[in-house]
């Protein structure tokens, strides 16, 4: 760019870089390399579960096969459920929300960057934690809710349910954190003139979803936390012969369960949102509505836990209360559609992969809502509930309305983050593959139910007549392997041999698409000031930008809530080891927590001292003149 | 780009307090994060008991009160010095923030002792039935939080005492004490709900 | 990219199809044989039908999209994107109309819920049978009360109800949660620990009616099924009658030899005959094993060889199961076999 520019870039490089080498890499506390992290280890996890399904599938595809037992097969479809829910979907929603967000906002950095990294490791630890396990053959069996009973002390002897529970603990204290940074960052450090009505969707969702995962995830803490107690020191939660309530389990799990779907399925709805206008090469239609219903979406969602539990003869006015609710959300739901459906006739198509992962996003989501709304009425719910029929209902959901979302996010956001291009026949081709195999594979599920298939089982007997359909999934179930490895390839094949992206591969509205591909570790050279919800859409000619902000400290403006006025300079963190010190420090006391109650104790003597470590004051000289000696 | 208008940043403070810091917000979410743990922990309670023939179960004295008391009005009376410190680092008056944490964590550490004649005063166990064990869950993790809290008064005492404290540490100190009275604030609550709600038929 | 390349896949027929291939097979859902499951299935019916409109309306959306945007399409991300600041009033109607239609749509199916729940609630009577059943890992347990404890009967596995009569069946489980499913009558009822509940049901035509238990018990939850049996009215009372007689000692020199066998093992610890010493309540009652149609949960058909197998390896028909392998020899099972199958 322009002369006077390139000093001060050289010094924002040299202030934001990262430290060299292992220890430098084991350091970061870039927003943008801590989420690419989360990336690549949730896409491991849904690779890693991806494979256990196929294990399934094949058992499956035959009555009376045998290609693994009861036993592994019980720690298979656990070990799949809690993956996929706790080690890929929630992370990486946050992942992509701790990427764009900072970027969309118009800042350097989340918030805390150090608590960021601790995140991260305590979800990595959390993770590999589950999958020793399974390795060790004491993989968690219960299924990915736990139900007590059978999850405790009496009937799930050993080890198994204790991992469980812990990999909970560990990967809900990542989520809060997650959800704190962006909350913290989206209300502080928006870049001035970022009113709220100038924030970009994908923000919003990110917000929403935070919001729901700091009054979610709590309850899925107490109910694991009651497990551990009751299976290790003999506490009565869940023992009804002294007074404990079995069904006190499933209330406090639903109540963080049903709302973890709708985490996950938030952040999918911010990006529909952002490629809808880019790919119709228009503002999308009814911001307002659509930033309303994902906030109605928030709320309701906290009002339909009971709707897991209608087999189990709760009183009938109660449960009408939750039908209503559920079938309720079907409306902020359904704005969200009409109002995207709106903006794509509206507009002019560019027809692009992300375009085409949105399309089918479309179809498969409305059909997994409807089934949804179907599960809903308490009389038709009571014959499928636990069959097939909901695990086809969750499927659609959950593959339509996240994991489609997320690859056309990757294929949109990709670009941005690796600075080159994906390959658009191949990211045709992998669509088409994954919406062909996702169908044959969950489709033929909604009859398996009907016609009497439970979950949750390892096989079944011919004289049922559930093989058929069953041979049917398992060969989508292949189709979908095959899609993913397309995926996987693309990546890979981009990331060596793609045509450089360039800043602004697709013309696109908002302030991510103003910096180089790969972003630089600052994001900004400066500061933008927004005048608009689409910038890039409308250019001033005389725009604004901020100066004044120091580039030997790594240093942003913090800015008002409401209107984004500026209000104070502020110094973020750089790099350190301590998060993952403090990180290993938790996973050792969590982990020896499952053994004896004193890991705890001994968790807290390692924790505490690395938390001195990390807010004892430096004595940094420069920092220090800069925050004012006091 | 013809013309690039320039807003200059260098004038603003480079310190806020309140809603202004970036660590008030987190420590809010701390708040509800929290707040929700023990909500749904005081729900549980009332749940398990709704269900209970008696509560306390047969056979087991209701709580007594006398610890459970002079813990409140312990706990409440922190406040003041508490709210003293919160003053005095908006001040950056670091003396008196010392004083005001040295008095805080003596009447913390009373609070823990008081605590652990609470524990006793439940006259049940954590294991003899769900009724002790939702108990000692209540009384445990408040503990939990009086314990950090009482450890971070001290942390905060040697920072302010250090030659590298820095402005930041007292919009830390201030957003400390935002944590005590959240600790005091749910405590009363669930101090009822653990000595109190069992007193009744 | 050509039109045709861009319609969505004929997803309708296929899936007519593969609804069709699923009707054969053992009764479910959509195969109601009892008044509950029929106003079951016209629900099902109402929602598929309209869930079936939406979608297609959506789809359609889409296609108007799809197809205009190929009509007046962009052709490279270098064409400007447009901001949109007037209102557009026709979409914003149109959306309106949408939302509108939606929330209608939730109400009536919220209503039709209601009341089906209403006359489902409404489905008991005064004269209804009443029986217990009793989740067990990985069985189930059926008691008929009598006027006298002698006259209750205690069964495994198999539920006989007279045709046409309600049937309230209190649900009880003492270790984890079970659920008790018979498609073709009724939604399912959890077993649940220390809440003992109640479901109606009722066959409306003779039959064999195949359940199973549908909620997660453990490593054999997978093959823990059932029978429900329907006979008319006379037939069920002379089956109740002939379980609630205690077996005469066996006459058959072979049949006494088994019943030695059994009674000189450890079968006696878990399984109970009436009239006979061994009064084991941890499996399944055994006085009228014989009359039963299956074993193993409704696993194998209730046959010498299938006894057998069963006896000498539970593992290798049910991995995990509680039920500890028999070290009985040849004759001995043989005249074992005879004797459980004398059990009428």
């Amino acid at each position: 760019m322009s002369d006077p520019d390139a000093e001060h870039r050289e010094r924002l490089a040299q202030t934001w870089a990262p430290r060299p080498g292992v220890l430098g890499w084991l350091s970061e506390v870039n927003h943008k390399a801590i989420a690419l992290r989360y990336m690549v280890t949730a896409m491991g996890f849904f690779v890693l579960a991806g494979l256990l399904a196929l294990v399934m599938r094949l058992q499956l595809a035959r009555p009376g096969a045998h290609l693994v037992g009861p036993d592994l097969y019980n720690q298979i479809f656990t070990v799949h459920g809690s993956t996929m829910m706790f080690l890929f979907a929630v992370p990486v929603m946050e992942a992509m929300g701790l990427y764009l967000v900072p970027m969309m906002i118009g800042t350097r950095n989340v918030a805390f960057p150090r608590m960021n990294a601790f995140g991260y490791y305590v979800y990595l630890i959390g993770g590999l934690f589950l999958w020793v396990g399974l390795a060790l053959n004491i993989g968690a069996d219960v299924g990915w809710f736990s139900y007590v009973p059978l999850a405790g002390p009496d009937y799930s002897p050993g080890k198994r349910a204790d991992i469980w529970a812990q990999m909970i603990t560990f990967t809900e204290l990542a989520a809060l954190v997650a959800a704190i940074e962006i909350i913290v960052t989206t209300f502080k450090q928006r870049a001035p003139g970022m009113t709220l009505d100038r924030i970009p969707i994908v923000v919003w969702a990110m917000v929403v979803t935070s919001f729901m995962i700091i009054f979610a995830m709590p309850a899925v803490m107490v109910s694991s936390g009651m497990l551990a107690l009751d299976r290790l020191i003999d506490t009565q939660f869940f023992n009804p012969a002294e007074g404990g309530d079995v069904l006190l389990w499933q209330h406090l799990f639903w109540f963080f369960g049903h709302p973890e779907v709708y985490i996950i399925f938030i952040p999918a709805t911010g990006f529909v949102s952002a490629i809808v206008t880019t790919f119709s090469r228009r503002s999308v239609f009814g911001y307002l509505a659509l930033v309303l219903s994902l906030v109605a979406t928030g709320f309701l969602a906290f009002g339909l836990w009971v709707h897991h539990m209608f087999a189990v003869g709760l009183p009938e006015m109660g449960q009408g209360f939750f039908t209503a609710a559920s079938m309720m959300i079907a409306i902020p739901n359904g704005v969200q559609i009409f109002c995207w459906l709106a903006t794509l006739i509206r507009g002019r198509l560019l027809f692009r992969t992300p375009l085409l992962f949105v399309l089918g996003f479309i179809v498969i989501f409305v059909a997994g809502g409807l089934t949804g709304v179907m599960l809903a009425a308490v009389p038709f719910d009571l014959q499928v509930h636990d069959t097939y029929f909901v695990v086809a209902h969750f499927h659609y959901v959950l593959v339509g309305g996240a994991v489609f979302p997320l690859l056309g996010a990757f294929y949109y956001w990709l670009p941005k983050m690796t600075g080159r291009r994906l390959s658009e026949k191949l990211g045709q081709a992998s669509f088409w593959l994954l919406f062909v195999g996702f169908n044959l594979t969950f489709f033929p599920m909604h009859q398996l139910g009907l016609v009497g298939m439970p979950r949750r089982i390892y096989t079944y007997l011919p004289d049922t007549g559930w093989g058929g359909l069953n041979l049917l999934s398992t060969v989508g179930a292949f189709i979908i392997a095959a899609a993913v490895t397309a995926f996987a390839v693309n990546v890979l094949w981009s990331l060596r041999r793609g045509a450089p992206a360039g800043d602004d591969p697709w013309g696109a509205a908002t302030l991510e698409w103003s910096t180089p591909s790969p972003p630089p570790t600052y994001n900004f050279v400066r500061i933008p000031v927004v005048h608009s919800r689409y910038p890039r859409w409308t250019p001033l000619a005389d725009p604004m930008v901020t100066t004044g902000l120091r580039d030997d400290l790594r240093e942003v403006v913090i800015t008002s809530m409401l209107d984004a006025e500026p209000t104070t300079r502020h110094l973020l963190d750089g790099p350190t080891i301590i998060p993952l010190l403090t990180a290993l420090a938790v996973g050792v006391g969590l982990i020896a927590g499952i053994f004896t109650p004193w890991g705890f104790v001994i968790g807290a003597a390692l924790v505490l001292p690395c938390l001195v470590a990390w807010f004892w004051p430096k004595g940094d000289p420069a920092r220090e003149l800069a925050e004012g000696r006091a | 780009m013809s013309a690039v208008r320039e807003l200059d940043l260098s004038k603003l403070p480079e310190l806020g307090f309140g809603h202004a810091a970036g660590v008030w917000w987190a420590v809010l979410g701390l708040i509800a994060i929290e707040g929700t743990m023990f909500a749904l922990l005081a729900v549980s309670a009332l749940y398990l008991r709704q269900a209970a023939p008696s509560w306390p179960p047969a056979g087991i004295p209701a709580p007594a009160i006398g610890a459970a008391l002079a813990n409140v009005i312990v706990l409440v009376v922190s406040l003041a010095p508490m709210v003293w410190v919160h003053m005095a680092a908006r001040r950056f008056d670091a003396r008196a923030v010392v004083i005001g944490l040295v008095i805080g964590t003596v009447l913390g550490i009373a609070a823990l002792v008081l605590r652990m004649a609470e524990f006793h005063a439940l006259h049940v166990r954590w294991d003899s039935n769900a009724y002790g064990s939702i108990g000692w869950s209540i009384l445990g993790m408040h503990t939990g939080h009086l314990l950090t809290s009482s450890i971070e008064n001290v942390l905060i005492i040697l920072v302010m005492r250090s030659p590298h404290r820095q402005g930041k540490h007292f919009v830390d100190t201030e957003v400390n004490a935002l944590y005590w009275y959240f600790i005091v604030g749910a405590w009363l609550p669930l101090s009822a709900l653990v000595f109190w709600v069992p007193r009744w038929p | 990219m050509s039109v045709r390349a861009r319609l969505r896949p004929a997803r309708a027929g296929a899936g007519i199809a593969l609804f069709l291939a699923g009707c054969a097979g053992p009764h479910h859902a959509l195969d109601p044989a009892g008044p509950q499951a029929r106003h079951i299935a016209s629900l099902w019916w109402l929602l598929f039908w309209v869930a079936l409109a939406v979608l297609l309306a959506v789809v359609i959306a889409l296609l108007v999209a799809v197809l205009r945007g190929v009509a007046t399409r962009a052709h490279s991300p270098r064409e400007p994107g447009v901001v949109v600041t007037m209102t557009e009033r026709g979409t914003v109607a149109a959306v309106t109309v949408a939302v509108g239609l939606t929330a209608l749509i939730v109400l009536s199916l919220l209503t039709a819920s209601a009341l089906v729940g209403r006359t489902l609630a409404g489905l008991r009577s005064p004269d209804a049978l009443s029986i217990e059943v009793v989740g067990h890992r990985w069985w189930w347990e059926i008691r008929y009360p009598g006027a006298a404890p002698s006259e209750q009967v205690t069964t495994a596995n198999e539920l006989h109800v007279p045709v046409g009569r309600p049937v309230k069946v209190r649900t009880i489980s003492h270790d984890v949660i079970h659920s008790l499913w018979v498609p073709s009558l009724h939604g399912k009822r959890d077993l649940v620990p220390g809440h003992p509940g109640e479901i109606v049901l009722q066959a409306d035509r003779p039959g064999v009616f195949n359940g199973q238990c549908a909620e997660y018990c453990g490593v054999e939850h997978a093959l823990m099924r059932l029978l429900v049996i329907a006979e008319p009215a006379d037939r069920f009372d002379a089956w109740l009658t002939a379980q609630r007689e205690t077996p005469p000692p066996p006459t058959d020199p072979e049949a006494r030899r088994g019943q030695e066998v059994f009674l000189a093992q450890q079968c006696a610890l878990c399984h109970t005959i009436q009239g006979t010493p061994a009064g084991g309540r941890v499996g399944p009652d055994l006085t009228h094993v014989g009359s039963r149609q299956t074993i193993a949960a409704g696993v194998l058909p209730n046959a010498p060889e299938h006894l057998a197998t069963w006896m000498l390896d539970p593992q290798s028909v049910k991995p995990g199961t509680l039920m500890p392998a028999s070290a009985i020899m040849g004759d001995d099972m043989a005249a074992l076999v005879i004797y459980l199958g004398s059990l009428r």
